[in-house]
């Protein structure tokens, strides 16, 4: 049997962090999740991940910084960044979308629809 | 003196030993005198009558009353009628004022009398002395109008004046304090001027005029006053003793300011600068509210999506629970915050008002990286203070020590009892870029500000200080650059009685 695509989590919130998770394992994902930046570098150093959800603001890191390490070592994964704080028109967000700092952007609250089709997207890249 | 050629009886007397004696006398004294025989005709005569009057002996001696002096004065002051009505009662007529011009000289004021003269029980003439006043009316006049002057002063005067006696009793209320309270001085003269503050601060008052009276040097105290209406009005008092010319306190001044224009104003410059920092707090409240709302949405989808899966919506529903339940409390620790301040005083904790205030900003604190840390000590005794404003301050000094510190840090929140002194102290410790001290004299002025123009406009720590002075109490600050700054609040301890009593209002 084939093992399950990895989805990596990166948010200080846990009760976001979990509907995530649940989302992801109902579509077949195998989902690690981090609340801290650091945690989250270790995990992307231990396992293949297919996609990561990194919020843009974390207690120990800047989220950007953060998606940068991901990005490092996983040149495969697609990482999205989601915020509570920038919306997909600011300035910022475009911007690093353009340097394709980031491949995705999501706004809390979010539709679990479009989480899925981005997972779904990141499988067939 | 200038006599006739045929001399008065009394002048005999002194005859004997000194011959000159009533020339002398007359002469030396400061007054007028003339006698009147019985057709009052003038038959002695002083020097003085004649000097004052521009008149010569020639045309005064031998002539009637109403040649010597003018028809107007006589009709005036009945000066003939009084002298024929001593001559013949025999009574003599003690005195009255009488104004008299001679010809080429001042205006001049005489209280004059009428004495009888007997000879053998005979009444033979009358004696009219007459003494200069005019200096004395003058200065009389010089003293009433200063008196009504300052009277004026103190009547026109914007501020409350009230003289009271040592112990405190009204004796003096201007019309500014008839204006300000609406009770009118005579309703108030005779009672304690403490007893006319608001309830709690009657003690207060009091213990202040006693060290008025003890001449300690006071500062300007602020304390509420009665008004008729039932209401307080915010008073600035200075007050002084009065001392008499041996050094004693004869009696207490109060000079009081109306501060309820003020108050008003600075409610709005606070209210105002709260609305500028909720800005720059919206970016971080709004990420607060985000992620519960993100969390509760997505809970709720997913519920929508797993309709069997009963353990996960059981657990969904919790999360979409705590997620609104969450999202309110920010809501409403917002509310409060934005809420105009009560200018109500109770008994708060200060353990709460900081707990309240780091909820609020801890994700502000977040978002620039800085870890809060609280000690809150749990002795903490309680303090008199309006909470909301309370909460204005320890919230600018918490945006303050984030703003010190832009690529994060640490921000240590401490309370703790001063031992032995009734103060509370809240010490904010940052890990920041500190205060040069070249500016430290400047970081509590209004509009001075660090950050680029368009990120805050300064008033954070102006009003914080301000609120503080409010609860007299006061901020110190000692820092260092680039390790850090620590701002000390110290607020004054609640009384015990009202830590007793007043718990109704308390937080």
């Amino acid at each position: 049997m084939k093992a399950s695509p990895t989805a990596l989590i990166v948010d200080d919130e846990p009760d976001l962090a979990w509907a995530l998770q649940q989302t992801l394992i109902l579509d077949g994902w195998e989902v690690l999740v981090s609340h801290t930046g650091r945690a989250a570098i270790g995990q992307a150093m231990a396992a293949p991940v297919r996609i990561a959800f990194v919020d843009v603001k974390l207690p120990d890191m800047d989220g950007l910084d953060v998606a940068r390490r991901i990005a490092e070592l996983q040149p495969d994964a697609m990482v999205i960044m989601i915020s509570g704080y920038y919306y997909p028109e600011d300035r910022e967000v475009k911007e690093g979308l353009r340097q394709q700092l980031f491949a995705g952007f999501i706004s809390k609250p979010f539709d679990l629809d479009e989480i899925s089709r981005l997972a779904q997207h990141a499988l067939g890249r | 003196m200038i006599q006739p050629t045929n001399p008065d009886s009394a002048i005999e007397v002194g005859q004997s030993q000194y011959p000159n004696l009533l020339t002398v006398l007359l002469d030396s004294i400061p007054s007028s005198v003339l006698i009147l025989d019985r057709s009052l005709r003038v038959t002695l005569v002083s020097r003085n009558f004649l000097e004052k009057g521009r008149r010569m002996a020639e045309n005064t001696l031998g002539r009637r009353l109403e040649e010597v002096f003018p028809p107007a004065i006589l009709n005036y002051t009945q000066l003939d009628q009084r002298a024929r009505s001593v001559m013949l009662s025999g009574r003599p007529y003690d005195g009255g004022k009488m104004t008299y011009r001679a010809p080429g000289v001042p205006q001049r004021v005489y209280y004059y009398n009428l004495t009888p003269l007997r000879e053998d029980n005979q009444i033979t003439g009358v004696l009219l002395l007459m003494h200069d006043i005019t200096e004395q009316e003058r200065l009389t006049e010089d003293m009433r109008r200063a008196e009504r002057h300052l009277a004026s002063v103190v009547e026109s005067a914007n501020d409350l004046m009230v003289s009271m006696e040592p112990n405190g009793r009204i004796l003096t209320w201007n019309q500014a304090a008839e204006r300000i309270t609406g009770f009118r001085a005579a309703e108030v003269i005779g009672h304690n001027l403490a007893d006319l503050c608001a309830a709690e601060q009657v003690e207060e008052m009091s213990d202040l005029l006693a060290a008025v009276r003890q001449s300690e040097p006071i500062k300007v105290h602020e304390f509420d006053l009665q008004t008729r209406p039932g209401k307080a009005v915010p008073v600035a008092w200075a007050c002084s003793p009065m001392w008499d010319d041996h050094g004693q306190v004869v009696a207490l001044v109060a000079v009081g300011r109306d501060l309820t224009e003020r108050r008003h104003l600075e409610a709005q410059l606070f209210q105002s600068a709260k609305m500028a920092s909720l800005g720059v707090m919206a970016g971080g409240i709004a990420h607060q509210l985000r992620n519960p709302l993100g969390a509760a949405s997505a809970a709720a989808q997913l519920l929508l999506r797993e309709p069997e899966n009963r353990e996960l919506g059981r657990e969904c529903a919790q999360k979409i629970y705590e997620g609104i339940k969450r999202a309110s409390a920010i809501i409403e620790s917002l509310l409060r915050f934005a809420r105009p301040d009560s200018g109500r005083f109770y008994t708060v904790s200060v353990n709460l008002v900081i707990g309240d205030t780091v909820a609020m900003m801890r994700h502000q604190a977040n978002l620039n990286q800085v870890v809060v840390e609280t000690e809150l000590n749990l002795d903490l005794p309680l303090v008199y203070a309006d909470p909301s404003a309370l909460q204005q301050a320890f919230t600018n000094l918490f945006l303050n020590a984030c703003q010190a510190m832009p690529t994060g840090g640490r921000l240590l929140i401490r309370t703790r009892p001063l031992t032995g002194e009734p103060f509370v102290a809240v010490d904010f410790i940052d890990t920041g870029c500190g205060i040069p001290p070249e500016n430290m004299a400047k970081i509590f002025d209004p509009f001075y500000t660090t950050r680029p123009v368009g990120q805050g406009v300064g008033l954070g720590l102006a009003i914080a200080y301000s609120i503080l002075q409010q609860h007299d109490g006061s901020i110190q600050v000692h820092s260092t650059v680039g390790a850090g700054s620590t701002f000390t609040v110290l607020l004054h301890t609640a009384l015990p009685a009202a830590r007793t009593t007043d718990t109704e209002g308390s937080l």
